[in-house]
């Protein structure tokens, strides 16, 4: 019985809905969740689109700044929590995890259906609340706005990201467990794929920095039920209290939105460079030196709220210490690439285009750091293009990356390369021409979250829509193609890149049971030699 | 080990799961710890602002409930103990008698911190608000401690709850557990006490630092 | 068998004493303080950690994330207290009535 399985694909095994939907796969639920979250990631992509229509006029063509709020609340909620959050973890993941580590499974498979269930109750939740009206309080959800002024579904949008908060936290701790307790006999801690390291830092975020954010969310909601509470000013509560907790999530899910990117490009920089990955163990501490110093920083987004100065200097001093492990690793991927024997394939070109893209948000975090520069910076555009690029050229780049590089693995199937190089390449064009401008707008001074801007601004916006609405094509180019590789794809082999790492030894798509055999590992991760690529051409 | 079959297919062995399992457990609980922390936090801002008035409600708190019940869990957590260990030794029936006895003391947690300690806090207008009973300088700071107090409080009763329940399963799932074979116990107990651990801190918090001087 | 019990009725005569010396702390010795009855609180949860859910019988895995949990519940607190202990408030002529 178990060996008939181990002969047939995941895909295979078991052909109907219900076969799909009460799975415990770590595989299948990837899918699930790659479903999902494509979903997620064109309505919030939609709601972005409204809003750069809406600034091609600087009276603004939406007609309602009511309306123009809601928007972008839905655009940043969306795409923070059902998009960004979650994109990597759980779809590459997930699928990866215990593949990498030559596991079965994740530790703990029915915790993993759960947060699949529980993401798309969140989802539900917060659909609800779009469709019912919206909220107008912008993603941060700051009291006392929150809690006592705004009109709109704020329950509503609470429950939905307390609910998928749960899900992340899930997630994380089925991650760490199964990294610490089902590697593979021989797979040490020094030859996991830097992929793992990168997941197993994401999730140390997600498990300590999601519940804060879970308990803050439950003490607005009481204010905001009861009309009292520890946030409320009136009666000596502190509405920075919120922000100091918000922060103490949300920064660090900053991390949470690029780390697994940052996994991501070291599997694919060293794989079309036929080279070892440069300086493996520093991009190794580098990743949880991130995870751990991204907590000591989250004072940087209040410089302007009235916190002490002397707590300001301090957050402004540590904030410098993120960007030692950021630039480690921009350096460490360019010196993998040195004299390697490139391929630019589509993932190679996501890949670089995120190194370009991630480094340029990167420096920019740094003008928001200091104290003195982010007193004229903050809540400008500046702000806006500056995570952009972090978020959307770094994070979504990666996303696309991975997912056309173990497309072949997951699918079975190859994806069209000329398409897929053309999609990398009209988003990274369309992607630099909406968000660049928006580094002079802010420069200039222009605000974030207004819906109407003085005339001469007009032609930066202008730009800025037209590289959207290129952005936009780029973004649906993948939609179609790779839906058609589904059906006409040719047929992939165990290890169409010539890659390394356990989950390239086993079929594509992989068996239910991962490995016939469980393997031993006995190599170091990126053990690439170059004169065996060149025969492979 | 005698049952070296009944473990999942990504396992190794049932010690391997059963390991797997308890750093899971520990896992959550480290989550729930900082679920907890804004709870903390918010205390020493709240305080902070105008610790004497905050003072006048945390004297307004009944003490002599607050430590019956911080004896209540620290007993409950014995009981527990006491029953995971008489597992280990394969005596289900004794195990049964000692989780009744923590969940008793538990369930008494409930009764006395929501039928008696809120429903006498409540009746003398101590939730925060228009009808918030305190007047006069310290009106705000009182308010500021009561909301944190029934915040807190319901957060760590609904834990408790949960926990009652889990409880109750393994009561009821008796008949499953052996010597060897008794992952379940172990893990509920191990959240079991982390709920008295919560209250440990909150217990000072609540009853003794307005009193202390 | 009754080793582990005289040890569960050890460390829970333990917890009771602690109790009482925070009682001591609040009502008796005013000298202790706040700061006695806090760091008696910390010792208690200590010892139910240790006493009640045998931390010192796990393994390194364990140990690190019981650890990881006190760091950043310790980050949590202490960066978060740093404003509010150092901020300078202004007076304003505006008084809510």
């Amino acid at each position: 019985m178990r060996d008939a399985a181990v002969q047939h694909s995941y895909l295979d095994d078991g052909r109907t809905l219900r076969s799909w939907l009460l799975t415990t796969d770590h595989k299948r639920i990837a899918i699930l969740y790659i479903v999902a979250i494509t979903f997620f990631f064109f309505a919030g992509g939609f709601a972005a689109f409204l809003i750069r229509y809406n600034l091609i006029s600087p009276k603004g063509l939406i007609g309602s700044a009511e309306t123009y709020n809601r928007l972008f609340s839905m655009h940043g909620i969306l795409m923070v929590w059902f998009f960004l959050v979650p994109a990597v973890p759980v779809t590459l993941g997930n699928f990866l995890v215990p593949l990498m580590l030559g596991a079965r499974d994740l530790a703990f498979p029915r915790l993993n259906l759960l947060s699949w269930y529980l993401f798309m109750a969140a989802g539900v939740v917060a659909l609800y609340a779009v469709v019912g009206g919206g909220v107008d309080t912008g993603w941060t959800f700051y009291t006392p706005l929150t809690s006592f002024y705004s009109q709109g579904h704020v329950i509503a949008a609470v429950v939905a990201i307390f609910i998928a908060g749960f899900s992340s936290i899930a997630t994380g701790l089925n991650f760490i467990v199964t990294i610490h307790k089902l590697r593979a006999p021989g797979m040490t801690w020094y030859k996991m794929p830097v992929f793992l390291w990168s997941l197993y830092a994401t999730s140390v975020i997600l498990v300590l920095a999601t519940p804060v954010l879970a308990m803050t969310l439950l003490l607005l909601a009481f204010e905001r039920i009861f009309g009292i509470g520890v946030f409320d000013p009136a009666i000596g509560g502190d509405p920075l209290l919120f922000q100091h907790l918000f922060w103490f999530y949300s920064h660090p899910a900053v991390y949470v939105m690029i780390l697994p990117g940052f996994g991501v490009i070291s599997e694919i920089i060293p794989a079309f460079s036929r080279k070892e990955l440069f300086g493996y163990k520093f991009v190794v501490w580098a990743s949880i030196a991130i995870a751990v110093i991204g907590f000591l920083v989250w004072g940087h987004h209040m410089f302007v709220a009235g916190t002490s100065l002397y707590s300001a200097l301090v957050f402004s001093l540590l904030s410098y210490m993120v960007a030692a492990p950021s630039a480690i690793k921009v350096f460490n991927w360019i010196a993998t690439m040195h004299k390697g024997y490139i391929r630019f394939d589509a993932p190679m070109l996501y890949a670089i285009g995120f190194i370009g893209l991630f480094t340029t948000g990167g420096l920019t975090g740094l003008f928001l750091a200091a104290l003195a520069a982010d007193v004229h910076l903050t809540q400008t555009y500046f702000v806006v293009a500056h995570f952009h690029y972090v978020m959307v050229g770094g994070m979504v780049s990666a996303y696309f990356a991975g997912l056309h590089f173990w497309w072949p693995k997951m699918t079975g199937h190859m994806y069209p390369e000329m398409w897929g190089r053309a999609g990398a390449i009209i988003i990274f064009v369309g992607f630099n021409l909406t968000f660049f401008p928006q580094f002079l707008l802010g420069y200039l001074g222009m605000p974030r979250r207004y819906f109407a801007y003085p005339q001469h601004f007009e032609a930066l916006n202008l730009l800025s829509s037209a590289g959207a609405l290129i952005l936009a094509v780029g973004y649906i180019l993948p939609l179609g193609y790779l839906t058609w590789s589904l059906l006409y794809g040719e047929r992939a082999s165990a290890n169409p890149w010539g890659a390394t790492g356990l989950e390239w030894t086993t079929a594509s798509p992989p068996p239910t049971e991962n490995f016939a055999v469980t393997p031993i590992v006995t190599q170091a991760p990126y053990q690439y030699r170059q004169a065996e690529a060149v025969n492979h051409e | 080990m005698s049952d070296a079959a009944a473990h999942e297919f990504q396992f190794a062995s049932a010690e391997h799961q059963r390991e797997t399992a308890i750093s899971g457990i520990w896992l959550f609980l480290a989550t729930e710890a900082l679920f907890f922390g804004p709870i903390f936090l918010s205390w020493i801002f709240a305080r902070h602002a105008d610790p004497s008035a905050f003072d006048v409600g945390g004297r307004r708190t009944d003490l002599t409930i607050g430590l019956a019940n911080t004896a209540l869990l620290i007993a409950s957590s014995f009981a527990y103990g006491v029953g995971l260990a008489l597992i280990g030794f394969g005596r289900r029936r004794g195990m049964v008698a000692w989780l009744a006895i923590a969940w008793a003391l538990g369930a008494a947690f409930i009764g006395l911190k929501f039928g008696v300690e809120w429903r006498t806090e409540l009746s003398e207008g101590l939730f925060p608000g228009a009808h918030f009973s305190i007047h006069g300088p310290a009106r705000s700071g009182a308010q500021l401690f009561f909301a944190f107090y029934f915040f807190a409080t319901a957060l760590h009763g609904l834990h408790l709850l949960i926990g009652l329940g889990l409880l109750a399963w393994i009561i009821i799932q008796a008949e499953r557990f052996t010597a060897e074979n008794h992952t379940p116990v172990h893990v509920v107990g191990l959240y079991w006490t982390f709920i008295d651990v919560i209250w440990l801190i909150l217990f000072p918090l609540i009853y003794l630092i307005g009193r202390a001087s | 068998m009754t080793a582990i019990v005289l040890r569960l009725v050890a460390v829970a005569s333990l917890m009771f004493a602690l109790l009482a010396a925070e009682f001591a702390a609040t009502f008796v010795f005013s000298g202790w303080g706040r700061g006695g009855v806090a760091i008696i609180a910390i010792t208690m949860a200590a010892v139910a950690a240790f006493g009640f859910m045998d931390l010192h019988q796990e393994d390194v895995t364990v140990w690190l994330f019981a650890a990881a949990a006190v760091l950043w519940l310790t980050i949590l607190l202490g960066l978060g207290s740093l404003d509010p202990f150092t901020r300078s408030l202004f007076p304003t002529n505006s008084m809510t009535p």
